[in-house]
């Protein structure tokens, strides 16, 4: 596949993911997200993805101590968990 | 090396902001670019559940309209009682100098909620603009169901108060203990009191105040025989994934 066709989906994920935060319930978002993140190189927009979803729906947790963010921590860590992963898993390409 | 290095950065970005308090300031624009995407989103249900409609067999429809019809023949009767009962509480209350004053209150539509949201939080489609502010009571008709935690210009988050983690003075039993009640999600609270306190299923749940108000009803009760306490289960009278409507009572800041 050629970079402009990946770079072509790519951005239609991306417009996907930011609409689906906005108007698909959460626990649909996320493991959309995590396919993602195994199925492009570097998908950093899941982590603006989580930020945003933060942003929008997230209130301070008692849990956390007032931590706001829980999302994107959890994202970040499996982004870069996932990021450790996929040099060891054949995935399809 | 470098993926752990660019994770740390990350996540000491994301302390920084929230210890600075940035993180308002980033969501305004988030709730302003939002907010058309959530009219659609309430549009498309709507239509959606509109044309399912045409799905439904004649049979069942006749029936659910035949259901529907004595339900609201037994509220509208119901509402007749409460209605001369309001005016009996205003009277006795009036005699003890006591003046329940109408309160300003916002209509407001629902444009994001459970399950969509996550820890029990409502996304309303009014803020700054029709004079939110943060603290206001959330009603969905009078049952007391949250408060606004953040106010944009034209949106406001409202958290209710099953959100888990959240705690609740209210008041329980024959004499009105006040206890506090946990949010549990889902609508639900928990409770934990003695267990030689009289409470049973079905029970009510009052905020305290004049006057109390319904915050809901016990639905089961729990205690082991080695326990000094036990923990009450409460379910809130409200549905919060079939709200479409509340209203925003502002708080008396003087």
């Amino acid at each position: 596949m050629t970079p402009t066709a990946i770079l072509l989906k790519r951005c239609i994920a991306d417009v996907f993911l930011f609409a689906a935060v906005v108007i698909v319930p959460w626990w649909l978002v996320f493991p959309v997200a995590l396919f993602l993140v195994f199925y492009f190189e570097r998908y950093y927009e899941a982590l603006l993805a989580a930020f945003i979803f933060d942003l929008l729906y997230g209130i301070p947790l008692r849990m956390l101590f007032g931590f706001p963010f829980l999302a994107t921590f959890v994202f970040i860590l499996f982004f870069y968990a996932a990021e450790n992963i996929k040099p060891n898993v054949r995935l399809r390409r | 090396m470098r993926l752990l290095l660019e994770a740390i950065i990350l996540v000491a970005v994301l302390m920084l902001l929230w210890f600075f308090g940035f993180s308002r300031v980033a969501a305004m624009p988030v709730s302003i670019l939002a907010r058309p995407l959530l009219y659609a989103r309430l549009f498309v249900h709507d239509e959606a559940a509109w044309v399912a409609g045409f799905l439904r067999s004649e049979a069942s429809l006749i029936a659910e309209n035949k259901e529907l019809k004595a339900e609201q023949a037994r509220l509208q009767t119901a509402l007749a009682g409460y209605d001369f009962l309001r005016q009996e509480y205003r009277s006795l209350a009036a005699s003890f100098g006591r003046h329940p004053e109408e309160s300003l209150a916002v209509l407001a539509a629902v444009l994001a909620k459970p399950p969509q949201t996550p820890y029990d939080t409502l996304i309303i489609d009014v803020g700054r603009k029709e004079g939110i502010t943060v603290g206001d009571s959330v009603f969905a008709e009078s049952i007391p169901i949250g408060e606004v935690t953040e106010v944009f210009s034209r949106s406001s988050k409202v958290v209710l108060f099953s959100s888990p983690g959240k705690e609740s003075t209210v008041a329980v039993g024959d004499d009105a203990l006040a206890v506090s009640a946990r949010g549990e999600g889902g609508g639900s609270f928990s409770l934990s009191l003695p267990r030689d306190v009289a409470l049973k299923e079905g029970d009510p749940v009052f905020l305290p105040g004049v006057p109390p108000v319904l915050f809901g009803e016990v639905g089961s009760v729990e205690v082991r025989p080695t326990d000094s306490f036990k923990t009450a289960l409460i379910r809130g009278p409200v549905n919060i994934a079939q709200l479409r409507f509340v209203r925003v009572v502002k708080i008396d800041r003087s």
